[in-house]
């Protein structure tokens, strides 16, 4: 193996489908032991990285090399050294517990002195003890999902790919799906984990935001909260959030409105910025209960980050169009 | 390598006993299916019903109508006093062939001139007519010889027609319809179960997700295919025992051949429309439509290219090159040569060769279409 300190390196990292580009010249890269978040909506083109980097996909352009060996080149030795829990649950539902983890060490051609030993882990891994003989299909979606990461510890991998492995788990399970990853991360295991769910996020090492299939930030989630956000994050609580939304949205000084539960973020050049909404909003009849200043949440540098992305995205195909009625 | 491909066929096999409905049409359906066919192909004559007018109430007409009767292969429905009702009777099913005697019939024999009988034959299905013309004009043949026999006894020194023509069938002497039929059967029955069995299979994973499992998982796709394959190759071994047991020992077709020379036959065969059906997994989207590919590629072609219903020699060149891409052709034939010629490999190397090649071509043309990638 490589004692190079990264166990994933991505380089200009770019796929296509027809016209679409799903993903769009990424570059990151991944120490070992370490728990990196893939973190965007639906779409923007977290599955379309990771199915790159396990080998299931081949790049359009640029490069990716996981764990020492090259994506496009080497995709098989890259299976060898991976764990890879898929977003769709992939285990057998009429098999139980024990034959599905079973089946994966056959598949894995674990060796047999250890091929015990891995079993145990993976029960482990899973908290499934006493379930052995389930069948699978009669767990609880979070067991599941649990089950489906041991088993992808089953070939005891340096790196582990998890696409949204908490889709659909209740909170509480949740918690305990992220203390069993960073228990595998303490022993040195990479993580590179994909989520649409902003907390879970904040457990990671470091978070990449991807949108339309650009990263449009990478760094710890708490740099990500201290520096990205430009300007001030302002909460507002009034009588009629709704209405107050569509009013502040047509502000041009406001930088950006977004409905946060029933608050409203409002981002801000400065503070008195606050007299203005003050007013707007009581001109419009809108009693407010209180504006203050607050630390922005990963949600907000998101969705300032994502806004300032596609504002630079709706100039360039503006100038492309004119560029091309000249021409014809 | 074989520990690979060990895992997979034993994760098949949890499938199949996890799910018994499916595993009991696997076993059981071929066997169903070959009675049902078995008992509905037979073209031999049995019971047709006839209507005779006998216009010359002579003996010699009530012997001739006496023999038609004893022939078993007819009933008698009706017996009509004018013509007109001859196109009532044939127009209304009832009956299917009219013999008409006419008035004339004792005087002309007597008097040694020609007596003509009249034969009306429904031939809206004319696999039957034929057959029952066949038999007909047999029967009646043989009743007027044996009448002009007697006659030339009586009157030494008169002229008999002294050719007597004695045809002999080989390989199934009675002519017994359902022995050509089962063979062809077995094939059909074979070819369709085998190829919508590992229909399945590969586009099942697509659909529940399992497969992207797989191919991030470090197995080869030769290890993958073979493995799906291995636990159908063992199913349809037992329909194969199963199916030319009940033909042997239920139909009364006989194996003249070598069993083995068959079962290995059949081992070919099998893999060949195993391999059909796995490609169609691996094409299709949905396994709807790997189920309706795998059916219609394989059901039809080979009922109606195989030589099992026509003669493969009877059809235009193109459709006849055409048929070689039709494994059950060439199973058919060794089918037959073994179950009613009772030849061996002698005469079947050549068959047994193009099966074996087209099987190898055919297993490694849906390996090959199996790509470990999402795209």
């Amino acid at each position: 193996m490589n004692n190079n300190e990264y166990s994933i390196e991505v380089k200009a990292l770019t796929k296509k489908f027809g016209d679409f580009t799903a993903v769009d010249n990424i570059n990151f890269q991944i120490k070992k032991g370490e728990i990196f978040g893939f973190l965007g909506p639906n779409g923007s083109g977290k599955t379309t990285t990771i199915r790159m980097l396990i080998g299931l996909m081949d790049p359009t352009s640029g490069s990716a090399n996981v764990g020492g060996f090259d994506v496009a080149k080497q995709s098989e030795q890259v299976k060898k050294v991976i764990g890879y829990m898929s977003q769709k649950f992939s285990l057998y539902d009429d098999l139980t517990v024990s034959e599905n983890i079973e089946f994966f060490a056959g598949v894995y051609q674990t060796k047999k002195e250890t091929r015990e030993q891995r079993k145990d882990e993976v029960i482990k891994i899973s908290e499934l003890f006493g379930k052995e003989n389930t069948l699978t299909g009669e767990l609880a979606s979070s067991m599941k999902q649990h089950l489906a990461l041991g088993c992808a510890m089953i070939n005891d991998p340096q790196i582990i790919f998890l696409d949204e492995p908490t889709a659909g788990v209740d909170p509480v399970a949740r918690r305990k799906f992220w203390h069993t990853i960073k228990m595998l991360s303490e022993r040195g295991v990479t993580v590179l984990v994909t989520t649409h769910y902003m907390d879970e996020a904040e457990n990671c090492d470091r978070i990449a935001l991807i949108s339309d299939g650009v990263i449009v930030a990478c760094d710890t989630p708490e740099n990500l909260k201290r520096d990205r956000m430009k300007g001030i994050l302002l909460e507002i609580e009034c009588s009629n959030a709704m209405r107050a939304l569509e009013i502040l949205r047509i502000d041009p000084s406001l930088h950006e409105v977004s409905l946060y539960g029933l608050f409203l973020h409002v981002v801000v050049e400065s503070e008195e910025a606050t007299e203005m909404i003050r007013n707007r909003l009581s001109d419009n009849n809108i009693s407010i209960e209180k504006i203050e200043k607050i630390t922005p949440a990963l949600e907000d540098v998101f969705v300032s980050l994502v806004e300032e992305q596609q504002n630079l995205k709706l100039k360039e195909p503006a100038t492309e169009r004119r560029g091309s009625e000249r021409s014809a | 390598m074989i520990k690979h491909i060990i895992a997979i066929m034993r994760k098949e096999f949890m499938h199949l006993i996890r799910d018994p409905r499916s595993l009991m049409i696997a076993l059981f359906l071929p066997i169903f299916l070959l009675f049902l066919y078995g008992y509905s192909v037979t073209t031999d004559i049995k019971n047709l019903p006839v209507a005779i007018r006998d216009g010359s109430h002579s003996s010699q007409s009530r012997q001739l109508i006496s023999k038609v009767m004893n022939s078993g292969y007819f009933n008698l429905v009706a017996m009509p006093n004018s013509e007109t009702e001859f196109r009532r009777l044939v127009d209304s099913g009832k009956a299917k062939i009219i013999i008409n005697i006419p008035t004339d019939l004792a005087t002309k024999m007597e008097s040694d001139s020609k007596a003509v009988i009249q034969v009306i034959v429904d031939g809206s299905d004319p696999t039957t007519a034929a057959a029952a013309m066949g038999y007909i004009s047999g029967i009646v043949q043989d009743y007027f010889s044996g009448v002009m026999v007697k006659a030339a006894l009586h009157k030494p020194g008169s002229l008999v027609q002294a050719i007597d023509l004695k045809t002999r069938v080989w390989y199934n002497e009675n002519l017994r319809s359902l022995n050509f039929y089962i063979p062809g059967l077995i094939s059909t029955i074979l070819m369709m179960m085998a190829a919508s069995l590992t229909s399945l299979t590969i586009v099942s994973e697509k659909e529940n997700g399992t497969m992207e499992a797989l191919v991030a998982s470090p197995i080869r796709r030769n290890e993958l295919m073979i493995g799906k394959l291995m636990p159908y190759v063992i199913i349809a071994f037992w329909d194969v025992i199963m199916i030319s047991a009940v033909g042997r020992f239920w139909f009364n077709v006989p194996i003249k051949g070598n069993y083995f020379l068959m079962l290995f036959a059949s081992f070919l065969f099998l893999m060949a429309a195993l391999a059909i059906g796995l490609m169609f997994s691996v094409i299709a989207k949905t396994s709807q439509e790997a189920m309706q590919l795998a059916l219609l590629t394989t059901m039809l072609p080979s009922l109606m290219l195989s030589g099992f219903i026509f003669p493969i020699e009877n059809m235009p060149k193109i459709v006849q090159v055409i048929s070689l891409l039709i494994p059950a052709r060439y199973y058919l034939r060794i089918l037959r040569g073994i179950f009613l010629q009772g030849v061996g490999i002698r005469y079947l190397w050549w068959d047994m060769l193009l099966l074996a090649v087209f099987c190898a071509i055919i297993v490694r043309i849906s390996v090959r279409s199996f790509r470990k990638r999402i795209d």
